[in-house]
């Protein structure tokens, strides 16, 4: 019956019998059993009767597709993606690796050109070609932009933000959000206080330099609403550095951090001079310049120099010769720079000179030289007095302390002994 | 990582931009020109995948590469026809194991390791009568077309009572009409879909539709339906061919003076030739259905349209049906409707006939869509190529049109319009045996042959046979070697008149070079391997004939392959009872002269042998001549003697009549 | 007056880094056990009858990774700033594990794993002594369960070697 059945199948469908073959694989050899009549039922296993391992049906390969290609093949389109490199799609005899002694091994079953990252997919006429199928989605440049400073100009706030492309399966990155905003000082309307103001608000955001200020926000979450608050500082801060507090008019002289000269007594003392408002003095923007400038920066060979020319300047005297000054006439100021602008009252020069001065300039620095003498000595007399006298001093009230101690401790013991 | 300097990207940003600049100093603008405009161009939209899509634009299609769904290495690269089926198919059932797997242990496979989530790599939601649903779970199921699960939802609510909105009950008729209740193969497997529309063609027009389903079922425990769901439940009728039962609804739904959806009409007008018999008849109704819609004011589609094309075409080759074809056409126009491909494909089919007269129709259809690169709007789109190539090779045998057609094929995307595999086949089947027959050879092997086989098309027997017909034709034998090559991988070596007709170019075309007739040696010599090695088991095993293996004796011969030929000779001499046929005497007569070179008599006598058995007269002769070229001992002129009788005395006898 | 106040800044930012660093190798200490310099790790001994097979990979120990071989994982989690470098190295050590053992014996090379994206790539060198077919299958099973498993789009990038003596480097 079952002979019956198989040979059936081989003359209905050779498909099926090769089914029942793979179904009876316990069958030794379902394929000779066809033939004959019997099979052998062997249920020890003889040694000998081993089966033959089937052997495995070559499948043809064919050669690799570089043998095939045309020399003016279009690159692009048989390597058009990033890959690992294949050596049976590339036309090149590429080799990679190290042998002593021997040349580096060949390409087919060469592992370590499959782990280079290779860049075959973007060969430059490649490039060239996705650049022309991208312009559609590109918008020219605005004509009008041609320059930097124009660039500038228009758009006077950059921001960056960064992207981060990692290699996971996720596209969160925590330093995404942290949004950079720059802008250039100047390029906002400001007057001096404003200015002054602003400042002091930015604090170390500004730099100098360069003059930009830049803001960073990374406090919220997400870029946008970082960028929204940026955006909302700068707002602010323009805004407050245009406000004016009340407590602000009470500001006094002494709480200015730059000498002012328009505020300053070396304006009054020089209108006294002149007898009428510094607007009119020839040459005083020189010496308010000068002034400020050696009141601002401290004492030094420059500033003094500059000084002392800002001076001849205003008062008409003819100018010494830059090199002359600085090596006949070593300038001598009096002046205390330290401190700030409480010493406005002595910004008057001596000079030894040889020259004609008028009589009430003269007067003026002996005056004040005078003064400060005067105020030296007595300076002096009061700490020679101090070195001198303290240590009595001390003593006599160590005395004084003691015998006061006596006393009470006397009283004590007369109560005592009243009681 | 890189720093991307962003310019204020998005509209808000910008908006803001504005106003905070408003607040900045312009620091030149007293000194350039003050009104200068800055016109910063608007964004050009884009979709997500747009700029890939143009990167691919730039992609042309690498003729020594297989189709990319297949690996890039020679040994898996596909070979043949059956090894691009089956190599696709079997990389989709291990995608569907995978698949299996994920279902079997959808617990282990829920943790979320992407950011966003990508709900295609989360298993799916299983559902039983018991799980607690809602309706937005039945809503979900039919938004991503799970018709068993929405089946399964659909009765879990119902059991518990829980009553489903209108809209939703409308959108799962809709669904399950459409799928005929059954679950669909889902869209990730491609291939499956692109390898199985051939066998569904052929139970096209039987009825498919599940009497009684949960369709049905639905449809009629909505009380009062309306003519949505009559118009759901007819379509899905129709489309499924149960159409009595579609025809019964419409009437039922004209007698309540429902209002039913263009598309209803538009199925019923598909089906019409199962409703009516005759071709007049069939015209009447489709007549008649169409005032019906005029009367309600129904506007016609191209639906509407291709339905009636489709109708017509099944109505003979008649006059009427063709005219009543151009007449729709030309009304359709008149409405604003533009033909798809789909249209034109029913019109080739009404027009050309196999036995009606010569219809030039293709060429006017052309004229119109020529050039142009084509969406799909219709099913029927996707049939026009491979028609229209049919009508090019059977109708009108014009390689120009063909050619054109092809053309038009390789437009932009038109290509996605091919179909799927069978039809693709097909089409370049018919393309290359029209190549064939009409093109120079050398033109045809050199443009079409060698950028379209193996990778885009496979040629099938047939074809390879009209191929060699013309090699024989034209005495092209510098293609022979090749085309070997190709039949071999190709898995052409069974076919009994291929190897007949190739072996007869070969011996008939004697080459001159002696590097080509090294090869046909080659040739010869794998023949008869392949055929000797075949597997015992084979169904339909070839046998090889006396002539055949006298041919590839001849040609190893002609290239001294001594030994290979007397290996064919002795196959020759011990099969002389099983062999069918005889080879020619030229060739046995070749092989002595061969022996006598070579110094092997009893080769030589074995084939005498052969010869005087076989019953040639002209034995003696060969006899004779191997006896005067070489000098042989006692035995083997025994032998000879043996074989072929005194002849000797035969040569003297006949020396002296001369 | 600004400038003072910025180089101010500047120098007390630094100084807070200073004082913030971890103090280390605040103490020396004194080993009296000998120094046993036996590195094993990827070297392979030597055989009597030197025979023993070594690929390209074997026969270059660690240290000439970056010198004379590359490294087996591509990724960036590795690199200053990257992200998940714990869950990128116990991933690859399941793929080499899924791989080794789905692919019985076909594997002839290491396990190349390239991540760019999201996408990760899975390239190597197996030989032919399967079934084109079966190869097929196991392509897409093996695509298709590691997406399932990583959540990411997997590609397999093979290429085919006639036997393993074709990636024999030498014989030790």
């Amino acid at each position: 019956m079952l002979t019956f059945s198989r040979n059936l199948d081989k003359i209905l469908l050779k498909n099926v019998e090769r089914q029942l073959a793979a179904c009876h694989s316990t069958w030794a050899e379902p394929k000779k059993e066809v033939k004959d009549e019997f099979r052998v039922l062997n249920l020890k296993h003889v040694k000998g009767q081993t089966q033959q391992r089937k052997q495995p049906r070559k499948t043809p390969v064919l050669p690799p597709r570089t043998n095939q290609m045309p020399v003016d093949q279009d690159w692009g389109s048989v390597w058009p993606g990033p890959r690992s490199f294949h050596p049976a799609t590339v036309p090149l005899p590429v080799r990679q690796g190290y042998v002593e002694k021997d040349a580096s091994p060949g390409k087919f079953g060469n592992a370590e050109l499959m782990k280079i990252p290779n860049f075959l997919h973007l060969t430059p006429p490649v490039i060239k070609r996705q650049c022309e199928a991208l312009k559609k989605f590109c918008t020219p440049w605005p004509k009008a932009l041609d320059s930097d400073e124009k660039c500038e100009k228009h758009f006077p706030i950059e921001v960056t933000s960064s992207d981060y492309c990692h290699s996971s399966p996720s596209i969160r990155e925590p330093l995404a959000r942290i949004v950079n905003v720059q802008f250039k000082l100047a390029a906002l309307k400001l007057n001096r206080r404003a200015k002054d103001k602003f400042l002091r608000l930015v604090g170390e955001r500004y730099d100098e330099e360069s003059d930009t200020v830049t803001i960073v926000t990374d406090r919220c979450p997400l870029k946008k609403q970082n960028y929204d608050y940026a955006m909302y500082l700068v707002t602010a801060l323009y805004h407050e550095s245009w406000n004016v507090e009340p407590w602000e008019e009470l500001k006094t002289e002494a709480d200015m951090e730059h000498y002012v000269w328009d505020n300053n007594a070396s304006k009054a003392s020089i209108e006294a001079v002149f007898a009428k408002p510094a607007e009119e003095i020839p040459n005083i923007s020189v010496y308010s310049e000068a002034v400020s400038y050696f009141m601002n920066e401290g004492e030094s060979e420059y500033t003094v120099s500059k000084y002392g020319e800002a001076v001849r300047r205003v008062l008409d005297l003819p100018l010494l010769d830059a090199q002359a000054v600085s090596e006949k006439n070593p300038v001598r100021s009096r002046m205390n720079h330290h401190g700030h602008a409480h010493h406005h009252h002595c910004e008057i020069i001596t000079t030894n000179g040889h020259y004609m001065m008028p009589h009430y300039v003269l007067q003026a620095v002996l005056l004040g030289a005078a003064v400060i003498f005067a105020v030296l000595v007595v300076g002096f007399l009061i700490i020679l007095d101090r070195a001198k006298f303290t240590n009595v001093v001390r003593a006599r009230g160590q005395a004084q302390e003691a015998e006061e101690l006596l006393v009470q401790a006397l009283a004590r013991f007369g109560q005592l002994n009243d009681t | 990582m890189m720093n991307i300097p962003v310019f204020l990207k998005s509209p808000r940003n910008v908006k803001q931009a504005n106003y905070l600049s408003s607040l900045l100093y312009r620091k030149l603008s007293h000194s350039a020109d003050v009104e200068e405009k800055i016109e910063i161009p608007k964004r050009i939209p884009r979709g997500p995948t747009d700029i890939l899509r143009a990167l691919e634009s730039t992609i042309t299609r690498d003729p020594t590469a297989a189709h990319y769904k297949y690996h890039d290495d020679p040994y898996l690269i596909p070979k043949s026809n059956v090894g691009k089926r089956t190599f696709a198919m079997a990389q989709e059932a291990g995608r569907k194991a995978a698949h299996w797997i994920r279902r079997e242990h959808a617990d282990l496979f829920n943790h979320r390791e992407a950011d966003p989530v990508i709900q295609a790599f989360l298993p799916r939601v299983v559902y039983n009568e018991d799980s607690e649903v809602t309706e937005n779970d039945l809503k979900q199921t039919i938004e991503d077309v799970q018709v068993a699960d929405a089946v399964i939802v659909y009765k879990a609510l119902k059991s518990k009572g829980v009553k489903v909105s209108k809209e939703t009950e409308q959108s799962l008729l809709d669904l399950l009409c459409y799928f005929n209740s059954e679950d669909t193969l889902s869209e990730e497997f491609i291939e499956e879909r692109w390898f199985m529309q051939s066998s569904r063609s052929k139970e096209r027009h039987r009825k498919i539709w599940k009497d009684g389903n949960l369709a049905e079922e639905i449809f009629i425990s909505i009380e009062n339906p309306t003519a949505e769901a009559y118009s759901t439940i007819i379509q899905g009728m129709t489309k499924h061919f149960q159409v009595t039962r579609a025809w019964e609804l419409y009437e039922e739904a004209q007698n309540k003076g429902l209002v039913l959806s263009t598309n209803t009409y538009n199925s019923l007008i598909r089906v019409v030739n199962f409703l009516k018999e005759q071709y007049d008849m069939r015209w009447v109704l489709i007549v008649n259905l169409l005032t019906d819609m005029n009367k309600l004011g129904l506007k016609p589609n191209l639906a509407t349209l291709n339905a009636i094309l489709q109708a017509l075409s099944t109505m003979g080759g008649g006059n009427a049906a063709k005219d009543n074809a151009l007449k729709t056409l030309r009304e359709f126009k008149k409405l604003g409707i533009e033909p798809s491909l789909g249209s034109y494909y029913f019109l080739l089919v009404t027009f050309c006939k196999e036995r009606g007269p010569k219809s030039t129709i293709l060429y006017d259809i052309m004229a119109h869509i020529e050039n142009k690169e084509h969406k799909i709007r219709d099913l029927s789109d996707t049939n026009f190529f491979v028609t229209a190539m049919d009508v090019c090779r059977n109708h009108l045998n014009d390689v120009e049109m063909a050619k054109r057609v092809d053309r038009l094929l390789h437009i932009g995307n038109n290509y996605d319009l091919i179909g799927d595999s069978y039809k693709e086949s097909i089409y370049y089947r018919h393309y290359f045996i029209l190549l064939v027959t009409y093109v120079p050879l050398d033109e045809f092997m050199n443009q079409t042959y060698d950028k379209l086989v193996p990778n885009i098309y496979v040629p099938e027997p047939g074809v390879m046979l009209e191929l060699l017909t013309q090699v024989e034709l034209n005495a092209a034998v510098e293609y022979i070697p090749k085309l070997w090559s190709d039949m071999t991988v190709f898995d052409h070596t069974t076919r009994e008149n291929l190897l007949e007709l190739i072996s007869n170019i070969m011996v008939n075309n004697p080459p001159a070079d002696s590097e080509l007739r090294e090869r046909f040696s080659y040739i010869a010599w794998d023949m008869y391997n392949k055929i000797e090695s075949q597997n015992e088991n084979r169904y339909n095993k070839i046998t090889l004939t006396g002539e055949m293996l006298g041919k590839i004796m001849t040609l190893l011969l002609k290239n001294d392959d001594f030994s290979k030929a007397c290996a064919v000779m002795e196959k020759l001499d011990k099969g002389h009872s099983s062999i069918v046929g005889i080879p020619k005497f030229e060739t046995l007569s070749l092989f002595v002269d061969k022996c006598i070179e070579n110094k092997a008599p009893s080769q030589a006598i074995r084939c005498i042998q052969y010869c005087a058995d076989s019953g040639f007269p002209e034995v003696n002769s060969l006899a004779v001549r191997l006896d005067e070229k070489l000098t042989l001992d006692e035995e083997l002129l025994g032998s000879l003697t043996k074989a072929v009788g005194n002849f000797r005395l035969d040569n003297k006898s006949s020396a002296n009549v001369e | 007056m600004l400038e003072k106040i910025l180089s101010s800044c500047k120098l007390s930012s630094v100084s807070k880094i200073i004082e913030h660093a971890p103090i280390q190798f605040n103490r020396r200490l004194l080993y009296t056990t000998p120094v046993h310099y036996k590195k094993q790790a990827g070297r392979y001994r030597v055989t009597h009858r030197g025979d023993f097979p070594l690929t390209y990979e074997m026969a270059n120990p660690p240290h000439q990774i970056a010198h004379r071989k590359s490294w087996n994982s591509w990724n960036t989690s590795n690199i200053v700033g990257g992200v998940r470098p714990a869950e990128t190295a116990v991933e690859d050590v399941f793929i080499r594990k899924f791989m080794s053992g789905t692919w019985h014996n076909l594997f002839v090379s290491e396990i190349i794993i390239k991540r760019q994206y999201n996408i990760i790539r899975i390239a190597g060198i197996i030989q032919r002594t399967v079934n084109p077919r079966k190869l097929y299958f196991l392509i897409g099973y093996t695509e298709e369960l590691l997406s399932f498993w990583l959540q990411c789009p997997i590609k397999l990038e093979l290429q085919t070697v006639a036997e393993r003596k074709d990636v024999i480097y030498k014989y030790i």
